[in-house]
């Protein structure tokens, strides 16, 4: 492998980030990617799959020295920090010429608060993955507008399944419903759960966390599902290595389910494209870089954001029939 | 200050103010004596003094040059180190000492390398840390131990002299280091020396995988310590090369017996080679094993590698795998068909996401209720606990065994039905029943009756559950009676009565040899949800040692024989004092011998893999 590219970000779990990275390493294989942390979040196995990253993880005391050191000792191609200004700051005091800073959450105000930390004496360029994130970095930081480029995020190629493995997801009978992400409010679980609930019985929801380990958020999440007398309707998993994600799409899809985005913002929207992308029929808020994802994402149904009956008749669709209606 | 040696390595040893100090006063009074022997006639004596100033001008001068000098190299060196990303591939032990010998080679990767140290001077025997620098070959294993003993002859101070370790790969660029030091932004990865006078620091490192060599150098961080290095060594430090976990469990569980059933166990037990600790989920793991299960344990604390292959059949992992595992079981259904999930005692949010992913790819699932989980997060253990999760685990396993009555009846609340909801109690080791049974006999009793009444009990100590005031108060009821006390948790502070001991913790064992004296086994727990939940293994233990129990109402120890449930302070001195002195007849031996026959772990797995639908 002849060239290296760093990538650093505070986290290692099986979502988010470790997707870009995964989306990254897999379609640019001659690269070696180097992936500096200091919080294991369930990502080590997903990531360990994809033999051109490495993953450094460095105590959160030493990440900064560490990130220097590696910027002057190691020939970068690219170095690219998401979520700590000020280590960016030091690295690009060293490495000027390769530091991007990259901005991926949707949140206007976490956005304006990174950006701000940032030395515009030092940073040369930013990347966004979206045209919706850089209209944002532009009008929060106006400071910064001419350096900001998009830079796509990548799919991950999947490994796929071994002979002797299987995807053998059983959803009792019932029409599943994917929900991937964390539990948020940005993410807006409880839409997801509002609906699920207005639909009739044959519906089940699969929902896919990562990055979660506070007992009470989830059981806040539980809780609110189970006084919507969903108990028995919905299955909650965590840290699906990605291939066993892909093989969830595959199965929802051949379910005839789809794949459901309750998000209140979306910078990229990773969920939405890999779901199309496996031909799963996708029903999502219209919010952010979602439409960007324009006509090739096919089955992408598009509702306004907090239409929750719009997001139920368009789940439905396929199953309303002129008698049934469910009164939306 | 301390300086060590003769005069000139005294003036040596001056800060470097002062020599300067001192080489103006010098070069002033040569100057003073060359001015009066131009102009006067001088006496011998002032030539004298000239003659020495000079001298002292030239040693201060020189030491001042070479000091410099040398801080010029170290410059140069960190330079190196953080400026072109190569670093010398021909750094040796290098010393400005002439007598230093050869430090570790890089020819091949010995076990061992030692370098003894030359002496710069008499005065300060070892090597400038600044000077030192050495070039360690991978290793076999790929860990690496370095000792270095070092001497500080300059101010003590703190953090005076440090290590750098830079690993470097075959074609001379620098590697990533595994990082279990502190960085510096320039150095990279360091370590600091002992402070002592005389010291041996040691380091223990990993290479990465494509580091070739390491090159160690030294650095004298204050300038006002002097440390020297005496000796250095460096030794393959971990014969046994550790695959990472996950790739461990897939080769592992490819490598069993197709046809053995498999469970997999989370929970909230101590490591399977902890030395005293050893909890239900730990005895009955070792019950599958000799039924011919493979078992993949979690146990609630990190693992080290080397520990990963408990036993032929017992693999444990750190949690954080859990998910791995159940993937790789779940995507083979030759694997998914014999594997069982047990959750024991740990509904946390792993065990809830896991029970809904195992419900989704036909995997069998079990609860195991051992506590009060709810009641131990509210003295302040478990804060992982959490109600609604608890709710989860309870109506969605399979399967659900409790340790007492008391929890099975909490279990059916939360499901809503008794359905797959049982009691299987804890148990005692069968090799504890057998070992002990010279305890279980007339003879024993005799032996017990022939020496001063002593009573005891094992277990854990906290006061969030052991009655201190109920254990005081009966000891000192009855003060001809001695308390043995053993177990972890004691708490700080505790007056006991003169005749209450603490023996510390105790493996089994040292249990059973200590319990030949006693004549009564106690558990005087405070009544909460937590007692009443709970089914002592001590109980078992005390039947297998041959002693009677006078215990608070708890679990099921109602049912087991010799055994008197009491409430109250009094009542249980009374019921101690009874017991203590009424001697163990042969009926009453028989009773404990038919009730042990059935309380063996080894029963009890087959009772657990009987209700799981797993023929034995």
């Amino acid at each position: 492998m002849s060239q290296r590219s760093l990538f650093v970000y505070p986290n290692c779990s099986s979502g988010g980030m470790s997707t870009v990275l995964r989306g990254r390493a897999t379609n640019d294989t001659a690269t070696t990617f180097d992936f500096l942390y200091h919080n294991e979040a369930g990502g080590r196995n997903s990531l360990a799959g994809t033999p051109n990253i490495m993953l450094h993880r460095v105590a959160k005391g030493r990440i900064d020295a560490m990130a220097q050191y590696l910027a002057t000792t190691q020939s970068y191609r690219d170095i690219s920090i998401t979520s700590m200004p000020e280590l960016a700051n030091k690295v690009a005091g060293v490495r000027p010429d390769v530091v991007s800073y990259e901005v991926h959450s949707s949140d206007e105000g976490v956005v304006t608060k990174e950006l701000a930390k940032l030395d515009p004496d030092r940073i040369a360029a930013i990347q966004v993955p979206s045209r919706f994130s850089a209209q944002m970095v532009a009008a929060v930081a106006p400071q910064f507008a001419s350096r900001v480029s998009v830079r796509p995020n990548l799919l991950p190629a999947v490994e796929p399944l071994g002979a002797d493995q299987t995807t053998n997801f059983d959803f009792e009978g019932r029409t599943p419903l994917l929900w991937v992400g964390r539990l948020d409010k940005g993410k807006n679980p409880n839409d997801f759960l509002r609906a699920l609930a207005l639909l009739p019985d044959i519906y089940t929801g699969i929902v896919v966390l990562s990055l979660e380990n506070a007992p009470e958020r989830i059981s806040r999440f539980l809780g609110y599902a189970a006084s919507l007398g969903l108990a028995k309707r919905i299955r909650v998993v965590m840290d699906l290595s990605p291939s066993r994600l892909a093989g969830l799409y595959a199965e929802v899809a051949r379910a005839g389910g789809s794949f459901v985005s309750t998000s209140l913002m979306e910078s990229f929207g990773y969920g939405v494209l890999e779901a199309t992308s496996s031909g799963l029929r996708t029903v999502a808020y219209d919010v952010g870089a979602l439409s960007e994802h324009g006509p090739s994402a096919a089955p992408l149904k598009l509702v306004d954001v907090g239409d929750v009956s719009g997001l139920v008749r368009a789940i439905g669709e396929r199953h309303l029939t002129s008698s049934q209606g469910w009164g939306l | 200050m301390k300086a060590h040696g003769g005069p000139i390595a005294r003036l040596k040893a001056l800060s470097r103010g002062r020599r300067a100090a001192l080489l103006l006063s010098a070069l002033i009074i040569l100057t003073a004596t060359a001015f009066a022997g131009a102009t006067a006639a001088v006496p011998g004596a002032v030539w004298a003094i000239g003659f020495m100033s000079l001298l002292l001008a030239a040693i201060l001068f020189d030491d001042l040059n070479s000091r410099d000098r040398r801080a010029a190299r170290m410059e140069s060196r960190i330079r190196t180190l953080a400026g072109s990303g190569r670093s010398s591939e021909t750094v040796q032990l290098a010393s400005e000492s002439a007598t230093a010998s050869a430090g570790p080679q890089a020819s091949a990767p010995p076990r061992t390398q030692e370098s003894t140290m030359g002496e710069s001077s008499s005065e300060r025997p070892g090597t400038p840390i600044g000077a030192f620098e050495a070039r360690i070959p991978r290793t076999q294993s790929g860990h690496l131990q370095l000792k270095m003993r070092a001497g500080n002859f300059g101010e003590q101070c703190e953090r005076g002299a440090l290590l750098t370790f830079q690993f470097v790969r075959d074609d001379g660029s620098i590697a990533i280091p595994v990082v279990q030091h502190p960085v510096h932004p320039k150095l990279g990865m360091y370590a600091y020396l002992d402070d002592a006078p005389e010291s041996e620091t040691v380091f223990s490192l990993t290479f990465p995988h494509d580091a070739a060599h390491l090159t160690v150098k030294g650095v004298q961080w204050k300038k006002q310590a002097d440390t020297r290095v005496r000796s250095f060594v460096a030794e393959d430090d971990a014969p046994i090369v550790h695959r990472d976990s996950a790739s461990t469990l897939k080769s592992w569980l490819r490598s069993r017996d197709r046809n053995s059933p498999i469970a997999i166990i989370y929970s909230t037990a101590p490591n399977m080679d902890h030395s005293t600790l050893g909890l239900r989920p730990n005895r009955l793991a070792r019950e599958y094993a000799a039924l011919g299960w493979t078992v993949v344990f979690f146990p609630f604390g990190s693992v080290d590698p080397a520990a990963t292959h408990y036993s032929e059949s017992i693999l444990q992992l750190e949690r954080v795998h859990l998910m791995k595992a159940m993937e790789l079981v779940t995507a083979d259904e030759s694997l998914c068909s014999r594997a069982i999930f047990i959750c024991s005692s740990f509904p946390d949010i792993q065990a809830a996401t896991a029970i809904d992913y195992a419900k989704m790819c036909g995997l069998r699932t079990v609860y195991e209720v051992r506590d009060e989980m709810e009641e131990f997060n509210r003295v302040g253990y478990s804060k992982w606990f959490d109600p609604i999760l608890e709710m989860r685990v309870a109506r969605e396993s399979d399967l659900i065994v409790n340790v007492s009555p008391r929890l099975a009846e909490k279990m059916t609340n939360l499901r809503g039905s008794a359905e797959n909801v049982y009691v299987v109690p804890n148990g005692v080791a069968n090799r504890t029943i057998n070992e002990c049974a010279h305890l279980r006999t007339e003879a024993a009793w005799a032996e017990r009756a022939s020496t001063a009444p002593t009573v005891g009990y094992i277990g854990h100590l906290t006061p969030a559950w052991f009655d201190w005031n109920l254990l005081t108060s009966v000891a000192n009821d009855l003060p001809e009676i001695r308390f043995e006390i053993i177990g972890h948790g004691m708490p700080e502070g505790i007056a006991l009565p003169d005749n209450v001991a603490y023996l510390g913790p105790r493996d089994h064992r040292e249990c059973a040899e200590i319990a030949r004296s006693w004549r009564v086994g106690l558990i005087p727990f405070k009544p909460s949800p937590l007692t009443w939940a709970v089914d002592p293994n001590k109980i078992y233990e005390y039947l297998a040692f041959g002693l009677r129990t006078v215990s608070v109402p708890m679990g099921s120890v109602s049912d087991c024989p010799s055994t008197s449930v009491v409430r109250g302070p009094r009542a249980f001195s009374e019921a101690v004092a009874q017991a203590s002195e009424a001697p163990m007849q042969s009926a009453e031996l028989l009773n404990i011998e038919r009730a042990l026959a059935d309380m063996s772990w080894a029963k009890r797995a087959r009772r657990m893999a009987e209700l799981m639908g797993v023929n034995p």
